[in-house]
């Protein structure tokens, strides 16, 4: 469980949010310049946070009532941002070694085994730059999963990807995320991709949670006219 | 109106002669330098005692400088390049100032600081140091007119570090100094290497600096370019041999550098 109530300050820009997400996906909705990065990289302790609370499992991340401020690199979350950000000086074998959990041979196995489930076997000693749109994706995906993380973030993972490789990356996303059973947060701002992964939607507006509901139920009962408007697509994002 | 077509002619070799004047003042003193020095004389004018001694003392000081360098240098271009505010926009420019401001007017700061009057010179003597004229100094007057070559470059290579691969790195579970070893510098190499080698260049020739704060004495301070200038007056030989050593040096330099440093062509190998 990944429960938190935070409040973001930034120039001109004000995020409150309050979320309790369970093991497997949620999706994070809204359209451009609502907040939607601002929330994961505050979850991330990548931005200063002004107020509020962040609990993961039984380990409290950030409170500022007793001043705990977990550093980014002790809280364990695992973070896909939008243009997958591999280091590109390392082999795909090489990334998804880099935070890799465990020593020695349990280490070399545990990536082996990433390598291998995300079918990227082939590619461990090609650098990011020699990768297509799709293949990028998964490494980020891997290299994340190979920390053995307690959560994972995943920043708009389909935007950087052509047509035909969004549909296929969907479906294996979708899967990928149910079978991880960690709490996921996934930032999109195209509703196809909320159809597709069918999960619990957090829908943002200005720095503001409007909805919080199963996207089927947010189609059928949108609780705001913006909230309607959004889910039927109307508000084309800018 | 059109002019005389001799008159356009005329003006339209006059930029021609212009760059040709120019080309001729900056290449003819080095081509001059190569025609009067024979082989023998280059080998002869090496062996001299004179040229030994600055020879070893410009190698150590100029080693110690580059390392002290990019130890202290390092850090401080990191903590520049990743902070945006005013003081560190005064200090960015303060620290530049030695490469502009003239040699002797860093000579005379520099005594002016740690001289045995200076702003340091009583407490220093109080340690039982005293820093003016001793190997000591040299290192001191190279590192102050030299190091900010490479805290320029340094400063611009961190800058163009995409902060995602750090953010990306701390999620991994990596901590200030995996970061920083693991990602930062191995993409930053190449700008780091490019200010290092400039660096470690002006050391090389630091002239005017060194005289006032260090002096001209032969094995303790009396680096290469004060050697030339003391072998003027004696024995041109080794004058001209230590003068072209310093500049088939600096074209080893240069060359490796070449298209990065007069093309501006510094980028850090894009993110993927």
């Amino acid at each position: 469980m990944l429960a938190l109530r935070l409040e973001v300050q930034r120039a001109g820009f004000r995020l409150e949010a309050a979320l309790e997400c369970v093991a497997g996906p949620t999706l994070v909705l809204g359209p451009n310049g609502a907040g939607k990065t601002t929330l994961l990289r505050a979850i991330l302790g990548a931005l200063p946070v002004q107020q509020g609370e962040l609990r993961l499992g039984g380990r409290v991340l950030f409170d500022t009532r007793t001043r705990i401020d977990v550093p980014t690199e002790d809280r364990r979350i695992g973070w896909v941002p939008q243009e997958y950000a591999l280091f590109p000086h390392l082999s795909v074998a090489d990334n998804v070694a880099f935070g890799a959990r465990g020593e020695g041979t349990e280490r070399v196995r545990r990536v082996q085994a990433l390598l291998d489930r995300l079918a990227l076997g082939a590619l461990a000693g090609r650098r990011p730059a020699e990768l297509s749109g799709g293949e990028r994706q998964k490494v980020a995906l891997a290299r994340a999963l190979a920390a053995d993380p307690e959560a994972l973030l995943l920043d708009e993972p389909l935007a950087a990807l052509d047509a035909r490789t969004r549909e296929a990356t969907r479906e294996f996303l979708a899967r990928m995320l149910r079978e991880l059973a960690i709490p996921s947060l996934v930032v999109t701002h195209d509703v196809g991709d909320a159809e597709a992964l069918d999960a619990p939607v957090v829908l943002l507006e200005h720095g503001r949670v409007v909805a919080s509901a199963p996207f089927k139920t947010l189609r059928a009962e949108p609780p705001t006219g913006f909230a309607r408007d959004f889910v039927q697509n109307r508000v084309k994002p800018t | 109106m059109s002019r005389p077509p001799a008159l356009a002619r005329a003006l339209a070799i006059l930029p021609a002669l212009a760059a040709l004047g120019m080309l001729l003042l900056l290449v003819l003193p080095l081509v001059a330098l190569v025609l009067s020095t024979s082989g023998a004389d280059f080998i002869d004018g090496l062996r001299h005692p004179l040229a030994v001694a600055a020879l070893k003392l410009s190698l150590l000081t100029t080693t110690i400088t580059l390392v002290l360098t990019l130890l202290l240098g390092t850090p401080l271009a990191w903590w520049l390049a990743r902070h945006d505010g005013w003081p560190e926009r005064v200090l960015s420019t303060l620290v530049q100032l030695p490469i502009v401001i003239p040699p002797a007017v860093s000579g005379l700061a520099l005594l002016l600081a740690f001289g045995r009057r200076g702003l340091l010179g009583p407490w220093l003597e109080r340690m039982g140091w005293s820093l003016p004229f001793t190997t000591a100094a040299v290192v001191v007057a190279e590192l102050f007119v030299s190091s900010p070559f490479f805290i320029q470059s340094a400063v611009a290579a961190f800058r163009r570090l995409d902060d995602e691969l750090l953010t990306v790195a701390s999620t991994l579970g990596a901590g200030p100094a995996r970061r920083f070893f693991r990602v930062a510098l191995p993409l930053t190499a190449p700008g780091l290497g490019t200010g290092a080698a400039l660096s470690w260049a002006r050391a090389l020739g630091e002239f005017g600096a060194t005289l006032m704060f260090a002096g001209n004495l032969s094995g303790r301070t009396q680096t290469l370019p004060l050697a030339i200038y003391t072998a003027l007056e004696t024995d041109l030989r080794p004058a001209k041999a230590l003068s072209l050593l310093l500049v088939l040096v600096a074209l080893a330099v240069l060359l490796p550098l070449g298209h990065t440093f007069f093309v501006g062509d510094l980028r850090a190998r894009p993110a993927s």
